[in-house]
């Protein structure tokens, strides 16, 4: 695999307005690519596994910078940094589970450069696929990690549709159990999506990860206050405890009354493409007491239907305990 | 029976014999080490503590041994005092980073009893004149090369002698070294400076400046030698000092760790190591190296990934972060570095490496229990 010092020869805009972004994204449509902190590009770009003809570079737009208050909750910005996500005074006070996630994000150079947008959008880190071949992914017509030899530790348990990359991203999973929305523009106008589904598996598009399509572009994620002030759980297990990809991570929210659980969102991430919402743990636990004897209860529940891979074995009682966890806590 | 024990009972000691041929060793004092790292890290006191800490944390302690061939034997010094009376070290050592080329040219002007201030290094291209030098590769330098600066240094002083000899009266043994001057040992206001002892080989050629040299230097000395013939007093000379066995790189380790039977992370608590690597001869070079393996161990043994898929033969490594060096959030803040500080009798200043091992000691210790 050849690795290069330079980047690949493209043209370069740097808009300083979201309608000017649009207007260029929309003109290269699937040979431009939108960069804001660049995390997740460069690599793709400087080892030329993949190539565009224009980077629109969307670090100087200020309009998707910051994090605002609003009477329905909290407005995040794309382009804010995981830093400035977790030194926010707001967001610590309500939605701790999203400051703490950003928290273990990668690395703190990382977390400074790099931006909720980009973390969100990232696509997967499976290493066949990032190393360039031509896997379903990249649009070829097989999966090297699912064989019996394939090298697949990191990859998913759940929804393997052809590809079994795992998600990478550590804020998809708070952000889905928050019940966040995501505001994408794109030159026809505005939509709004719920961050559970905005992410996309293999089974319904094998080469995307969100929705984004050429052309639209992330602006604003939107956390109600559904969930601000509830009891919150993180945890996040890498092999590394700085700059690591989450072998499986959980974000779960809670609201309880007298010691019992009237409501609870549990997500994992890092055992499929998509943050894994169990809704069946959720529905488990309802009415329940929030302590370790529930959570032993129901932890099994968390790995129904998962199908393990010749190396990901370890993820399924990782998971499981990491829900007992959670619900323990 | 102690684990520390059984360890003591077994390992190397200077009348052993180590690898796949059995040969001798120069020198071995992992026993002791291990007695020092066990008072040090409080061994027993430590084993008698409960390894439940509630919940999914369970504590391990673990000792380990990491060894290496640690130097070689027979390759070549080179030295020079110019006129200026300054002492020119040649060295053919490579440098990985840890700078041993310049701790061991150390030796030379402690054999010659000149300040550092008053040397300089010539080393890192073949046209600066470098003698036949071994390999770096962690831990083989120490020994080597000290050697070599010794023996160079040492025929330096016995042509000194010569030339004090020759000027001043009387035989070469009546001369000794002291304060940059070669004097006569019942008067030192007879004597001369190393610069003029400099010029005088000049004057006198032959074996003072490097016109004629020992046939037993390799050819590659002998071509750095006649680079610098004619430019002061040279000394060089073979290593042929006596003694056989392998020089032992020794260290021992001592570590105590919480895992998380829940997750399966491991952090480590405390690290406690002992090196037996003879005499420290540079001891913030030593403390780096003992902490940079020991990180390094960590990473060899628990984190870093060298994945190759076996069916397509691709390496799995794109990138560094898929490597997974150790980071700081991943070693202990503080570690202890210590050692036997018992010097090797083969070697003039009495040191062993100190490289390699360092990394297999933490290695061993992963199995904590």
């Amino acid at each position: 695999m050849p690795s290069h010092d330079v980047m690949p020869n493209m043209e370069l805009y740097q808009p300083i307005q979201v309608e000017d972004a649009l207007e260029i994204a929309n003109r290269y449509a699937e040979r431009g690519w939108l960069v804001g902190g660049g995390q997740d590009t460069y690599g793709w770009l400087k080892d030329r596994a993949k190539s565009v003809d224009a980077l629109i570079d969307l670090s100087a737009i200020e309009e998707l910078r910051g994090i605002r208050e609003t009477t329905e909750g909290v407005e995040i910005g794309a382009l804010t940094t995981l830093t400035e996500i977790v030194n926010s005074d707001v967001l610590q006070s309500n939605f701790s589970l999203l400051t703490d996630a950003a928290a273990v994000v990668a690395s703190p150079q990382i977390r400074n450069i790099g931006t909720l947008g980009g973390n969100v959008s990232q696509d997967v880190r499976c290493w066949y696929y990032r190393r360039g071949l031509s896997c379903y992914r990249a649009g070829g017509n097989l999966c090297y990690a699912d064989t019996p030899q394939g090298m697949n530790r990191e990859h998913a348990l759940f929804e393997g549709s052809r590809c079994v990359a795992a998600g990478a991203s550590d804020t998809a999973s708070a952000l889905v159990a928050l019940d966040a929305s995501m505001v994408i523009r794109n030159q026809n106008g505005e939509t709004v999506v719920s961050a559970e589904d905005f992410f996309v598996g293999p089974a319904n598009d094998i080469i995307n990860t969100t929705i984004l399509r050429p052309g639209d572009i992330l602006t604003t994620v939107r956390i109600p206050n559904t969930w601000a002030g509830a009891t919150f759980y993180w945890e996040k297990v890498a092999d590394r405890n700085v700059w690591d990809f989450s072998l499986v991570n959980i974000a779960a929210a809670f609201k309880t009354s007298d010691g019992n659980i009237t409501e609870s969102r549990i997500v994992a991430g890092a055992v499929q493409t998509t943050p894994r919402r169990l809704t069946t743990v959720e529905n488990a636990i309802q009415g329940r007491p929030k302590n370790q004897q529930t959570g032993e209860s129901v932890m099994t529940l968390a790995t129904e239907g998962a199908r393990t891979l010749a190396h990901n074995g370890f993820k399924v009682p990782l998971l499981q305990n990491l829900v007992k966890r959670a619900i323990s806590t | 029976m102690s684990r520390v024990r059984f360890r003591q009972i077994n390992a190397l000691r200077s009348d052993g014999y180590q690898g796949g041929s059995q040969g001798p060793v120069t020198s071995s004092f992992i026993s002791e080490a291990l007695a020092q790292g066990q008072r040090e890290f409080n061994w027993e006191e430590r084993e008698q503590l409960p390894r439940d800490l509630g919940g999914s944390k369970r504590r391990g302690i673990g000792l380990g041994i990491g060894y290496h061939g640690a130097g070689g034997r027979g390759y070549d010094g080179l030295l020079r005092i110019t006129p200026d009376g300054i002492l020119q070290i040649h060295s053919g050592v490579g440098n990985l980073g840890t700078y041993s080329y310049a701790s061991n040219a150390r030796t030379a002007a402690e054999v010659m009893q000149i300040p550092w201030e008053r040397t300089e290094i010539h080393r890192g291209r073949s046209d600066r004149h470098l003698p036949h030098s071994s390999g770096q590769g962690g831990s083989n330098t120490v020994f080597t090369h000290a050697r070599t600066n010794w023996v160079a240094g040492q025929d330096l002083i016995t042509k000194m002698r010569e030339i004090a000899a020759m000027d001043l009266g009387g035989e070469p043994d009546d001369y000794e070294i002291g304060g940059e001057r070669v004097f006569r040992s019942d008067d030192n206001s007879v004597g001369l400076t190393y610069a003029q002892t400099a010029q005088r080989a000049i004057d006198l050629g032959g074996k003072y400046d490097g016109s004629e040299y020992p046939d037993d230097l390799n050819p590659l000395t002998q071509l750095a030698v006649q680079g610098v013939q004619g430019t002061g007093l040279v000394g060089a000379a073979k290593d042929n000092i006596p003694g056989q066995g392998q020089p032992p790189g020794n260290i021992i380790g001592f570590i105590e760790i919480e895992l998380d039977t829940d997750t399966g992370k491991m952090d480590i608590i405390d690290y406690t190591a002992v090196a037996d690597c003879g005499t420290v001869q540079h001891p913030k070079n030593f403390d780096n190296a003992m902490r940079g393996g020991a990180v390094w161990g960590v990473g060899l043994s628990n984190l870093e990934r060298h994945v190759y898929d076996p069916q397509n033969g691709l390496p799995a490594n794109t990138g560094l972060y898929q490597s997974k060096p150790p980071t700081n959030m991943d070693v202990p803040v503080d570690t202890v570095s210590q050692a036997v500080n018992i010097p090797d009798p083969q070697n003039p200043t009495g040191g062993r490496g100190i490289g390699e091992p360092t990394q297999g000691a933490m290695s061993l210790l992963l199995p904590a229990r």
